[in-house]
């Protein structure tokens, strides 16, 4: 598990050190009469797998519970104990050394062993020095004379309250036995796990059980287990850094887009409000938020992606309010919000909000509906910036820019741009143009998202491979140029100036022809090839243990339709998809047909995209017969029409072709 | 009075959150676990989506995420949908199913 980890971490470099089982892959599927081709296609690609910020920081996490748990494991082990991980961790790792029951246990276990005057003296040397560190002037002598009178000398009553209460906890010496108390409630626990009768009273009479005894010993070892814990971790020590790096960014530019935010928005506030924010922006205190004004704080939320009152004013509630279609909640959710606008403003009528429906200067307060628009659509334009900045900036983002840069490629429209990191899928494959010798060739972004190791990643990367084999440059006219991927015809432009602005929220919806035609079969390839790699322990990212071939996609929801037909015509469809040969099986099965099977998958997805396939499926194992069921049965019918069409046609060509043949070879003869 | 709330969201063809909110009782059932959870809670989760949409719309992309939350209350019941399109919050919503307090119920 922990290598497999690594590899995630490391998923640039583990990627491209894949590239030769890869192709061995495809050779092994598409033939060694292929390998050149194979070969030189994917040599001809820039490989960029990445992981996002917070898949960064899930994989740190499960490697430090990887870790602590190696390690705590052979500690187990030497004690001979009966416990259990997760009765010695209880999900926490060495990260936070102080929360582990076993160091609970320890802690508990270090003041019983002092004794109740061992207990005492500890508790007033820790006394002293936590006063100490706060108050550098008072003396030893100074303390004890405060715990012997239990008072507070009458020169150190003049400090804040919050330093005297310290003072009157620590020369209160009823709290050693309390911490020695609440020391054995945090360990009761994992005691109770040794034996469930063990109280702080009797806790002795336990002292020699074999299991309290194995819990001591781990106790004991514990310092060593958190030493060799934060040894290992130095090997992880950049990526720990990278992630530390990640949250100073975020920090810095939330910082920085919530001030942008309320700038723009300054007619909204009062002066003592913007005089806060002024305040800010010079101090530059730690935490921003908290600084401002109550007012800014409530109108701005925490940024970007918050709630804003504001927009309870807005067309959207508008509707909620009047319509009769929304239910309570809704509309007490709308008037809530509102009525706490208007008392930030100034206008406290109550809670009641027909009390501000009736009132004139409410009407006047209310920010227009134009207003509310235009803070809309200034937060759109902010948090698309944002995303800009962050992901632009992050330390794996540089990298990939500057081996893209020494690619040349033509199109700065490239996909390795911050609205990559937010796509919901994020791992596609993008053609490009380079100037070669004897004019353009294609040069192809591979982008893939790694995100956990269950993620099926392996199936992805041969999913988007196929597709890097299928690609073929058609033709190119001044800065247009056509790309074939599979039966898919690729009309591009390519931007030589400069990048044209990049949009983090919104993805492009156009669908082409026979796009999900051809994503299904490329899919049904990649299954193929896959399980073959498999078959032959070819493992990139996954392992024997979690690697699948199929169901990684939804595409399969549509085998259905086109199941018999790979099977049936699998050879002219690989022959068909490379270098622009789709008339191969358009002979092989009649255009017409094709294109007919293809009008399936425009009806299929408009019916039963997302949700709705569930909807059709579960209605089918209940054999309900339904709207949906029948335009599902409907489709399988249609398609199997077209696959009789198919034989017919193919048939029909074969005969022919044997008639040919026949001719050629009396001609021959003759 | 709200009674439940249904909260699915579908990562794909395969793994999918689905968290389910009894109101009156303050409980929340995501996936296999049992959480406690506060009014203040529940009234966050609600101010997030009050202003939703209904329909976010579905992309043409297979395998996009996507969200159904059902309020059920005692005078109707709210559906909010949307698959590879979404509210400009809605990571506020996943982060505040990672926020719930973890304790058996």
């Amino acid at each position: 598990m922990l290598s497999q980890l690594e590899n995630f971490l490391n998923c640039r470099d583990h990627l491209k050190e894949s590239l030769p089982i890869i192709i061995e892959g495809f050779v092994d599927f598409y033939g060694e009469e292929r390998r050149e081709e194979i070969e030189s296609k994917f040599s001809k690609a820039l490989y960029y797998a990445y992981r996002s910020p917070k898949s960064l920081e899930l994989l740190l996490r499960d490697i430090e519970t990887c870790v602590s748990q190696e390690i705590l494991e052979k500690y187990q082990i030497e004690s001979k104990t009966s416990l259990s991980l997760e009765d010695l961790m209880d999900r926490a790792t060495f990260r936070y050394e102080n929360i582990l029951p076993i160091y609970a246990f320890r802690r508990f276990y270090e003041l019983y062993k002092l004794g109740p005057e061992g207990r005492e003296k500890k508790f007033r040397e820790d006394a002293y020095e936590s006063i100490k560190s706060r108050i550098p002037f008072i003396t030893k002598e100074e303390y004890e004379e405060m715990v012997e009178t239990q008072r507070i000398l009458p020169k150190y009553e003049v400090l804040h309250p919050i330093l005297k209460d310290d003072i009157s906890y620590y020369i209160d010496m009823r709290n050693v036995d309390k911490k020695y108390e609440r020391a054995f409630e945090q360990a009761q626990p994992i005691l109770q796990k040794v034996n469930p009768g063990i109280t702080i009273n009797n806790y002795s009479y336990y002292l020699d059980q074999e299991e309290l005894q194995s819990l001591i010993y781990l106790g004991e070892q514990y310092p060593r287990m958190v030493e060799e814990y934060q040894e290992r971790m130095k090997k992880y020590a950049p990526y720990l850094a990278e992630e530390k790096f990640h949250e100073a960014l975020e920090e810095r530019l939330k910082d920085k887009y919530l001030i942008l935010l309320i700038e723009n928005n300054l007619d909204l506030l009062g002066e003592e409000d913007i005089r806060s924010l002024e305040k800010a922006k010079k101090e530059k205190p730690k935490y921003l938020y908290s600084s401002l004004s109550k007012n800014i704080q409530f109108l701005f939320g925490y940024g970007l992606t918050g709630n804003h009152p504001i927009e309870s004013f807005g067309t959207a509630a508008e509707e909620i309010l009047t319509s009769t279609g929304t239910t309570d909640w809704e509309k007490k959710k709308v008037k809530e919000n509102r009525v706490k606008y208007f008392q930030m403003k100034g206008l406290d009528l109550g809670e009641d909000y027909a009390a501000y429906e009736k009132s004139e200067e409410a009407k006047q307060i209310a920010p227009t509906e134009e207003r509310v628009k235009q803070f809309q659509e200034t937060r759109l334009r902010l948090l698309n910036e944002y995303n800009i900045d962050f992901y632009s900036n992050t330390p794996l983002h540089q990298e990939v820019l500057k081996e893209l840069e020494e690619k040349k490629v033509l199109d700065k429209d490239d996909c390795l741009n911050a609205s990559l990191y937010l796509k919901k899928m994020g791992t596609e494959t993008n053609p490009n143009l380079i100037q070669a010798e004897n004019g353009y060739e294609l040069f192809t972004i591979i982008a893939i998202r790694c995100y956990r190791p269950d993620c099926g990643l392996d199936h992805s990367i041969i999913h988007e491979m196929n597709h890097l084999f299928e690609l073929s440059l058609k033709e190119v006219k001044g800065n247009h140029y056509i790309g074939l991927c599979g039966w898919d015809e690729l009309h591009e432009s390519f931007n030589q100036d400069e990048k044209s602005p990049v949009d983090t929220l919104h993805e492009d919806e156009t669908k082409r022809n026979y796009e999900l035609f051809n994503e299904i079969i490329n899919e049904l390839i990649a299954q193929d090839i896959h399980k073959k790699m498999i078959e032959k322990h070819r493992f990139i990212f996954n392992t024997e243990e979690d690697v699948e071939y199929k169901g990684q996609t939804s595409y399969e929801h549509t085998w259905v339709l086109v199941k018999f037909f790979y099977e049936e015509f699998k050879k002219e469809i690989i022959e068909s998809r490379r270098n622009g040969n789709i008339q191969v099986i358009w002979d092989a099965v009649g255009k017409e047909n094709f294109d007919e099977l293809n009008e399936l998958f425009h009806i299929f997805y408009e019916n039963f995209s997302g949700y709705k396939i569930n909807h059709v499926l579960t209605s089918i194992m209940k054999k309900e017969e339904t709207e949906q069921t029948k335009l599902y049965y409907d489709l399988i019918r249609k398609s199997k029409q077209i696959l009789e069409k198919m034989r017919r046609h193919h048939m029909l060509n074969l005969m022919k072709e044997e008639s040919e043949e026949e001719k050629t070879a009396k001609t021959l003869a003759g | 009075m709200i009674q439940r709330i249904e909260i699915i969201i579908n990562h794909g063809a395969i793994e999918e959150t689905k968290a389910l909110i009894l109101c009156p009782e303050n409980t929340c059932q995501i996936n296999k676990n049992h959480y406690k959870v506060t009014e203040e809670w529940i009234q966050e989760l609600l101010n997030i989506i009050y202003l939703w949409k209904k329909e976010y719309g579905s992309d043409s992309k297979i395998d996009s995420e996507e969200f159904q939350v059902v309020v059920k209350a005692e005078d109707g019941i709210t559906k909010f949908h949307g698959k590879g399109i979404f509210p400009h919050n809605y990571e506020m919503l996943k982060e505040l199913l990672e926020d719930v307090y973890v304790e058996s119920a």
